[in-house]
């Protein structure tokens, strides 16, 4: 369970966002939508303590991740997984490598152990075939997927999804998508998942957190959300309508 | 073959430091694979000595200086590496010293002839050799003292030389000359006074000529001989005028050389003795030609015409 | 202030990666590799920097000290101090700051822009001891060993140039070198080498680590991680000179 209370942050006197407050419960997949440059991956890089917070906390299973000393704090980030907007893989090893990255500094697995590991977690992401590519030879969406096996590897209990689809031609955000909750349903992860694409808010959301005019506008179910008459949320979701309503009638 | 990253590392680490080591020794002058000799001198002083300078023998250059350090009785020790396989005896000595001007200092030995030899760390004798250098540059006052006493001496000298020519000396010379030139004259006037008794001589030759033309037939050998020797007396005559001409001009050349104050004539100058035996010279010589004058057979022995008959 | 906040942000990185530097596990393998890059894969290029350097002073210091009156060991003993105090550090030092500070500057700012050090840090790894610390310590660790190179190949191409130049023969060009050879000059370029590997390193670190602005941002990081690695070389040069010798 991840807590996050009253959070405010500025860069250089710029206010992102104050008095963010809400919680993410086990099992559950969230997703925090607003416009660009509403600071959505910023609350995301506090989580895990990339970044600091001007004041508020957030409680990590009950522990204040930013009040933590390196070394805890670098153990509380392995409960979690990210998927980056750009899958920022290491781009100085190959797939297989990349996805036993994390096992081989992590865990005392023989070599043979990492590798089947390895070959079930690109399964799951439907990429087995693609262990010994690079990742330069790889397409935006086998990237994501890479990406995704190396995040899930160490078994993480939270998994974060910056932009998963951003990039992505609808037929393979729909597939990421469906990845993300797949992943959610077989491996028992909470998740959070960064977008401004509706589409995927309501394919893989529980409750969505509406970040606007710099702080939490909005929090609530997803159904909450269609039935919701806050101005800003309903102006911001009937953007994304076409996109959405094409997608249904396909 | 494809090389592991730590066998890479390993390489160029240990090719460096390998290379580090020979290249060190190898500028130190150190024989790299194998110990080498070490001796120790005490000098007095060090200056320009440091630790890699150069040790020779008889020019030869067989190792390096090791370590400079100031002994207790603040000499300086010197320990050098020596790489040679000639042994040094025992009593050889150990000169600092520099091999040129723009060369630095270094250490020479000179080997002594003793039949045992220096052993691994014994100790030789040590000279501190000052260089034209440093001389010049410690006693250059003292120097310059000298050199300025010398030229101040040679100063005086001239001084006194020139006064010497200016006043007395030049009367004496004067005086000299105007002996000799009269003494010439006396010469020349003998000459013209004999002029009537050498033209009777030769006015009574031309008589005997004449009656000797009667005696040619049956005196013509004793003719003939008496031809050869006016010859000769002739010959004679010309090289003693050859002599007195040169004998003039060596003289005319001395005088001017003495006019010029040049020489060790010069000095002679200053002998006042010197003008007393010219003077007496002369005084002698007028007696001479007032001899000459008086009894000229007595003088012209040679020119002893008469003597034939 | 700019300059103050700079050198504050430098101070803590560095004091990051001295702290990190006991989890030796982390970056082990990568310390290796950047041993390799750093120093093995530097040697060819450093050897030709060596030579050249060596053999131009020999010719023109042969040149110019031609109708001096001074012996022709001289000119050894000017090379051979003048590369192993001065050149051989810093030549390659400067050649060095842009083969490997434009390199690390650059690696570190692209894994920077596309999250990849976000990437490691979320993982649970310490990136400074995972990146910062394998560079630094390859710079500090084989920046000696390409001074010894550059020494010898320096002092070697000095002596080849003199041979065949015919300006100056090898055994007056050694006999210079032998006469003039301080080992504290040796103990004064190694130290030199290892200030500019620790130099280079850490500029190019600090410079790609906090790299912002994508791919123009890595572009100004590695300009501004080779040039101020250079102007840092030779400031360092001059302190280490005005307080060492």
């Amino acid at each position: 369970m991840i807590e996050i209370k009253n959070l405010t942050k500025s860069f250089n006197n710029n206010l992102v966002w104050e008095d963010v407050t809400f919680r993410i419960d086990d099992g559950d997949t969230i997703a925090v939508i607003g416009r660009s440059g509403c600071g959505k991956s910023v609350l995301l890089k506090h989580i895990n303590a990339l970044l600091y917070p001007d004041s508020g906390e957030v409680l990590i299973d009950g522990e204040n991740i930013h009040a933590l000393d390196y070394v805890s704090q670098r153990k509380l980030r392995q409960k979690f997984g990210i998927l980056f907007q750009g899958s920022a893989l290491f781009d100085s090893i190959n797939t297989f490598e990349n996805v036993a990255f994390p096992l081989r500094y992590f865990t005392k697995l023989s070599e043979s152990e990492i590798s089947d590991k390895v070959m079930q977690a690109l399964t799951y992401v439907n990429l087995e075939g693609a262990a010994k590519k690079e990742t330069s030879e790889l397409s935006g969406g086998m990237r994501k997927r890479v990406g995704l096996a190396r995040a899930i590897i160490l078994e993480p209990k939270y998994i974060m999804y910056d932009e998963p689809t951003s990039g992505l031609d609808p037929k393979t955000a729909d597939e990421i998508n469906e990845l993300i909750t797949a992943m959610a349903e077989r491996l028992n992860i909470t998740s959070i998942v960064i977008t401004h694409d509706m589409h995927s808010v309501l394919q893989v959301a529980d409750k969505v957190a509406f970040l606007d005019e710099k702080k939490l506008s909005w929090f609530g179910t997803l159904q909450e959300m269609k039935n919701s008459e806050h101005p800003r949320l309903v102006d911001f979701i009937t953007a994304s309508e076409y996109q959405i309503k094409s997608n249904q009638y396909t | 073959m494809k090389l592991s990253n730590e066998v890479k590392v390993g390489i160029t680490v240990l090719l460096a430091v390998v290379v580090a080591i020979v290249g060190f020794r190898f500028m130190r002058d150190i024989p790299i694979f194998r110990q080498s000799m070490e001796i120790s001198a005490t000098f007095d002083r060090a200056d320009g000595i440091s630790s890699g300078s150069l040790v020779y023998i008889q020019g030869v250059r067989v190792g390096s200086v090791n370590r400079i350090a100031l002994t207790p009785e603040t000499r300086v020790n010197i320990r050098m590496r020596i790489d040679t396989d000639v042994p040094i005896p025992r009593g050889s000595i150990a000169r600092l010293t520099s091999l040129g001007i723009v060369e630095g200092k270094s250490i020479v030995i000179e080997l002594g002839t003793s039949d045992q030899f220096v052993e691994f760390g014994e100790e030789i004798e040590g000279i501190y050799a000052e260089t034209m250098m440093e001389v010049l540059g410690q006693r250059g006052e003292e120097l310059g003292d000298d050199v300025s006493n010398a030229i101040y001496e040679l100063n005086m000298f001239l001084r006194q030389l020139n006064e010497t020519l200016n006043d007395d000396a030049r009367m004496t010379l004067n005086e000299t000359l105007n002996n000799v030139s009269s003494t010439t004259g006396k010469v020349a006037e003998i000459l013209e006074g004999k002029q009537q008794e050498i033209d009777t001589a030769i006015e009574s030759g031309s008589r005997m000529l004449s009656q000797l033309d009667t005696l040619i037939t049956d005196s013509r050998p004793q003719v003939e001989a008496l031809m050869e020797t006016i010859e000769k007396n002739i010959a004679e005559l010309e090289g003693v005028r050859i002599e007195l001409e040169s004998a003039a001009s060596n003289f005319n050349e001395i005088l001017e050389k003495i006019n010029r104050g040049e020489g060790t004539i010069g000095l002679l100058v200053n002998d006042p003795s010197m003008y007393e035996n010219l003077d007496s010279l002369t005084i002698e010589l007028n007696n001479l030609i007032k001899g000459i004058n008086e009894n000229p057979g007595r003088y012209l022995r040679h020119m002893s015409i008469i003597d034939i008959f | 202030m700019y300059a103050l906040k700079e050198l504050g942000k430098y101070t803590t990185l560095l004091y990051q990666a001295l702290r990190s530097s006991t989890e030796f596990g982390t970056y082990r393998k990568n310390l290796f590799h950047e041993l390799v890059k750093v120093g093995y894969d530097s040697v060819p290029i450093i050897i030709l920097v060596g030579i050249f350097t060596g053999s131009v002073m020999t010719l023109q210091s042969a040149y110019q000290l031609e109708f001096a009156f001074i012996p022709l060991s001289t000119i050894g003993a000017i090379v051979s101090e003048s590369i192993l105090i001065e050149l051989a550090a810093v030549i390659s030092g400067l050649v060095l700051a842009g083969k490997v500070g434009a390199r690390v500057a650059t690696e570190l700012g692209t894994m920077r822009v596309s999250e990849q050090i976000d990437a490691l840090e979320s993982m649970g790894f310490n990136s400074v001891s995972f990146l910062v610390v394998p560079r630094v310590l390859a710079g500090i660790l084989m920046f000696p060993v390409l001074y010894i190179v550059a020494s010898v190949f320096g002092i070697g191409g000095g002596l080849a140039a003199g041979y065949f130049s015919g300006s100056v023969p090898p055994a007056d060009f050694l006999k210079g070198a032998r006469m003039f050879f301080y080992p504290w000059n040796v103990v004064f370029g190694f130290l030199k080498s290892f200030v500019f590997g620790f130099i280079i390193t850490t500029v190019a670190c600090y410079k790609g680590y906090y790299a912002k602005g994508g791919a123009e941002g890595v572009g100004r990081a590695t300009t501004e991680a080779t040039v101020m690695g250079c102007i840092y070389i030779l400031l360092a040069d001059f302190i280490l000179a005005a307080l060492l010798l």
